[in-house]
């Protein structure tokens, strides 16, 4: 009869609604920014900043590509794939010109020595900058006989490793997917058009 | 007009003749009151505008960024038309709300992960009040507010159901006691606002614990996330390959071009003082089982000086293409081979974009083989030297270092390579 009773005014029906929601949401919340739930992570349409003190990757894999942006034209990237990859201080920032003046994203994850992982990460990067370590590699491999599973066009130059290592990356790109991204300590901030580099 | 059809509709709902035939606005106005108060509109319409947020996060022009979960663009769809639908299904049919309401409440949390952090948590607190409003609605409470205030206005005679109440009216706590035991005073305000405020708290909460040393990051609930080693769709690539052209440079004529190319470069560059390769046919090159598939044209790489350890080897061999001809280049085997001030660009002509690779050092370590078509260099004596595939170099033998190396790299396997400070580009 208890449950009759709280049914019985709206007071207790928003109670019954609300605190299982308030519950769930509050502990998916801190999986997500925990990198316990992993999210997704599908960008493109304009140019971008990835920075990381370190990448640690395992089946990679780069070859020549086109990506969209958002007005639809095209850019020529190098389309780098990881088949896994641990990043240490994950930094991604993106800054748009808006009539108010600069606003940009700001996401930080993977500090602390708890880095964020990727699986299936797939890079349409126009720059990059590091100290890049590669094992079993093979540069001028045809972008179709790639290692990964993802693959290039036949007669396209292409590198792939069964692992590489790139140590304080900078990273500019067009494009970032990621199958299942884990942000361990995840912290995003809406800025006046800071990058992270 | 919808108002109309939708009680044309219900008739259950009790409808006077009267109020449709006048059309005065303020009869308009009392019809929507009736109207509005038998259904749970205010959460139908919450849930209708989360549905609508979370569409237009995914369209965010800012920088584009998504972040979603599992198929790409199928819940950015689905999520945001089922949360439009159902609000709209509670407001028309309000004796299934609480299915509704449910329904949208267990979506909105899902958009959390499943679409764009639950449209950056607008769309997902949108979603989860309006969900929570329409489940705790409930008739009664809205004929007791009707009634309330049609007993404020006693010269509306009929106080049930289409009796005017403003909007918003406050309740005379004084009426209250009039009521009978089960007309019960409207409190949602308080309790609604209070698990609002819970419900932020909380979730606040879940964002702060993130940084919390202790908290367990193998944290595992099986139905809303993945626990195994995730196996996730591979996406498609979303390039299409700029260099369609240079697939057919290889086809039947990979060889002979090749040949020629060998020659040209081996011999043509050579000027006074070079030292040039020893000119082999073709048909004395031996196929290399080793090598991988390669493609052309070959990359040009660059560098000050090359030093090679533990050369093992020099020598023409035949490596496959992807269109299944074979080419011929020259293989190099070393222990080691390092690179100062490397480039690698594998432009195909001038004018085209492409990757341009470069480092201050470049170290390649163990087993490691280079497969080039061109070498033009300079020996530490200051005599020049070229080589090509066909025009491999006299005993098979090379010095241990050259300076201001230029290389026609079809390919190289290493154990490891290692390139401080590397720069990549698209130039």
């Amino acid at each position: 009869m208890k449950f009759g009773k709280l049914t019985a005014k709206r007071s207790g029906r928003v109670l019954i609604a609300a605190v299982p929601v308030a519950i769930v949401a509050s502990v998916m919340m801190a999986g997500v920014a925990n990198g316990a739930v992993p999210v997704s992570f599908d960008i493109s349409g304009s140019q971008f900043q990835i920075g990381a003190s370190q990448l640690n990757g395992t089946s990679f894999s780069q070859y020549a590509g086109t990506t969209k942006d958002t007005a639809g034209k095209e850019h020529s990237v190098a389309i780098a794939n990881i088949g896994s990859a641990k990043l240490d201080n994950l930094c991604q920032s993106v800054v748009t010109d808006t009539p108010l003046g600069k606003v940009g994203l700001l996401i930080t994850a993977g500090g602390g020595g708890k880095p964020a992982t990727a699986t299936n990460l797939q890079i349409g990067m126009t720059d990059l900058k590091g100290d890049a370590t590669f094992h079993n590699i093979r540069i001028g491999v045809d972008a179709s006989k790639v290692n990964t599973s993802a693959k290039g066009t036949a007669g396209d130059f292409a590198q792939d490793a069964d692992t590489i290592r790139i140590t304080n990356l900078q990273q500019t790109a067009w494009s970032t997917q990621a199958a299942v991204f884990n942000l361990t300590g995840m912290h995003v901030q809406l800025t006046d058009g800071t990058t992270c580099f | 007009m919808t108002l109309k059809e939708t009680q044309a509709t219900r008739p259950e709902e009790q409808t006077t003749p009267d109020d449709e035939a006048a059309d005065t606005p303020q009869n308009r106005r009392q019809r929507f009151g009736d109207w509005y108060r038998r259904r749970p509109f205010v959460g139908s319409v919450l849930t209708m505008l989360a549905g609508l947020e979370l569409f237009f996060s995914g369209q965010l022009d800012l920088g584009n960024i998504h972040v979603q979960v599992g198929i790409e663009g199928l819940q950015s769809t689905v999520l945001p038309i089922a949360m439009v639908l159902l609000g709209l299904l509670a407001m028309l049919m309000p004796q299934h709300r609480i299915f509704y309401g449910v329904i949208s409440l267990v979506l909105s949390v899902y958009t959390l992960i499943g679409l764009n952090l639950g449209g950056f948590f607008v769309g997902m607190l949108l979603g989860a009040v309006g969900g929570i409003l329409t489940v705790s609605w409930s008739r009664k409470d809205a004929v007791v507010v009707a009634e309330r205030s049609a007993e404020e206005s006693p010269a509306e005679p009929p106080p049930f159901p289409k009796a005017p109440a403003p909007v918003g009216a406050e309740p005379d706590p004084g009426t209250q006691l009039a009521k009978s035991a089960p007309r019960r005073r409207n409190k949602a305000q308080g309790p609604v606002s209070g698990a609002v405020v819970l419900m932020v708290v909380l979730s606040l909460c879940g964002i702060g614990a993130a940084p919390v040393p202790g908290m367990k990051t193998s944290l595992c609930i099986p139905l809303l996330m993945d626990c195994s080693t995730p196996s996730p769709t591979p996406t498609p690539s979303p390039s299409n390959g700029s260099g369609g052209g240079s697939t057919g440079s290889g086809s039947g004529v990979g060889g002979g071009l090749g040949d020629t190319l060998g020659g040209l470069l081996g011999g043509g560059s050579g000027g006074n003082g070079t030292e040039k390769g020893v000119s082999i046919p073709l048909s004395q090159v031996k196929p290399d089982a080793q090598a991988s598939t390669f493609t052309l044209p070959a990359a040009q790489m660059g560098g000050t000086s090359i030093t090679f350890s533990g050369l093992q080897s020099v020598g023409a061999v035949t490596v496959p293409l992807a269109d299944g001809s074979r080419t011929p280049v020259l293989k190099l085997a070393a222990n080691d081979i390092t690179i100062q001030n490397f480039t690698l660009d594998v432009r195909e002509s001038g004018d085209e974009s492409g990757l341009v690779t470069d480092a201050g050092t470049m170290e390649l370590h163990g087993h490691v083989v280079a497969y080039v078509n061109s070498v033009t260099g300079t020996l530490g004596n200051g005599l020049g030297i070229s080589l090509g595939a066909l025009t491999p170099p006299p005993d098979n033998e090379l010095p241990n270092q050259l300076l201001r190396v230029t290389l026609g790299l079809v390919g190289v396997t290493a154990d490891s390579i290692t390139l401080v400070p590397s720069h990549q580009e698209i130039e």
